[in-house]
């Protein structure tokens, strides 16, 4: 079976394998800088890989530290909303009245209501 | 360079040396094609898978440790899985690319045309071999590889390859003489 030799697939010329060998060779030039030296540009950084973290740590510190807390930010609501006017006459007088009110004073402030009379 | 082990080669590469790399690549070339044929028939499906796969090497030379192994069986396990991403993603072309046998000059018409009866006659038997067995044989006994060389390339144990070639030897000469005692009653 020495004669199967000649089945091989691949082509003879050297002429050929020149060519595709400068093909791959191109394409690898085309592919960028080979592993080594993609590590050059990087190893200046992971030389200092340590203080570089170190002041990346510090500096998420600080900004936690000075950022204003959450409370502070939030608006203080006007005291009035809150706190029961318990010198609000007419306040004073819905609550402590012992029938409902008419719908009229509910409709018009009373000081208004003098006011137009 | 030129008798430098493949380890040298890589260490050089790793540190970015193209010639050292080009070397591997002059060294790789043709055993990388013939291995890329049994993935990918068309010449230039096989010759795609090839350059696809120099360049994954090239790239990815850092994360090999010639400490740690041989060249050969990562790089064809590199080219292995360049062709199976290839047939993937875009469909292999395939077809019998085998090229026309050579007839002898000294040949009579008659002999050319034994010759290529023969011919067609052992690439259809060679076809009708399961893939593994076809590929151990076209690597180790067409394509001169050793059996080590066609295990890195395929991926199996060398005894593997050997017990493959030498069914395929057994199945191929049963066919062949078959063939001719056909051919000769006939």
């Amino acid at each position: 079976m020495s004669e199967l030799h000649g089945f091989s697939r691949l082509p003879r010329e050297q002429a050929y394998w020149d060519g595709l060998q400068s093909r791959v060779l191109d394409a690898v030039v085309e592919a960028g800088p080979g592993p080594e030296r993609r590590a050059t540009w990087m190893s200046p950084l992971a030389g200092r890989a340590w203080a570089l973290g170190g002041l990346a740590l510090a500096a998420g510190v600080a900004t936690l530290l000075l950022l204003p807390g959450r409370d502070a930010e939030r608006p203080t609501p006007p005291a009035g909303i809150l706190r029961a006017p318990a010198d609000d006459p007419s306040l004073v007088a819905f609550v402590t009245a012992t029938a409902p009110p008419p719908l009229a004073s509910l409709m018009v402030h009373p000081s208004r209501a003098q006011r137009h009379d | 360079m030129e008798t430098a082990p493949d380890a040298t080669l890589v260490r050089a590469a790793r540190r970015g040396d193209q010639e050292a790399f080009a070397q591997l690549v002059r060294r790789y070339l043709r055993r990388g094609m013939a291995v890329a044929f049994e993935y990918a028939e068309a010449r230039e499906d096989a010759e795609d898978v090839l350059q696809d796969t120099f360049v994954r090497v090239w790239r990815g030379l850092e994360r090999f440790d010639p400490e740690r192994g041989p060249f050969a069986p990562w790089f064809f396990t590199v080219l292995r899985n360049t062709a199976r991403n290839a047939a993937r993603h875009r469909g292999l072309r395939t077809h019998g690319a085998v090229p026309p046998g050579q007839a002898a000059a000294t040949d009579t018409p008659y002999e050319a045309l034994r010759r290529r009866e023969l011919r067609e006659q052992i690439e259809a038997a060679v076809r009708t071999l399961p893939p593994m067995r076809r590929s151990c044989f076209r690597l180790c006994v067409v394509e001169g590889l050793s059996g080590a060389e066609a295990a890195d390339a395929l991926g199996i144990a060398e005894s593997t390859v050997r017990v493959h070639v030498f069914k395929a030897r057994q199945t191929l000469r049963d066919l062949l003489e078959a063939w001719r005692e056909e051919a000769g009653g006939s």
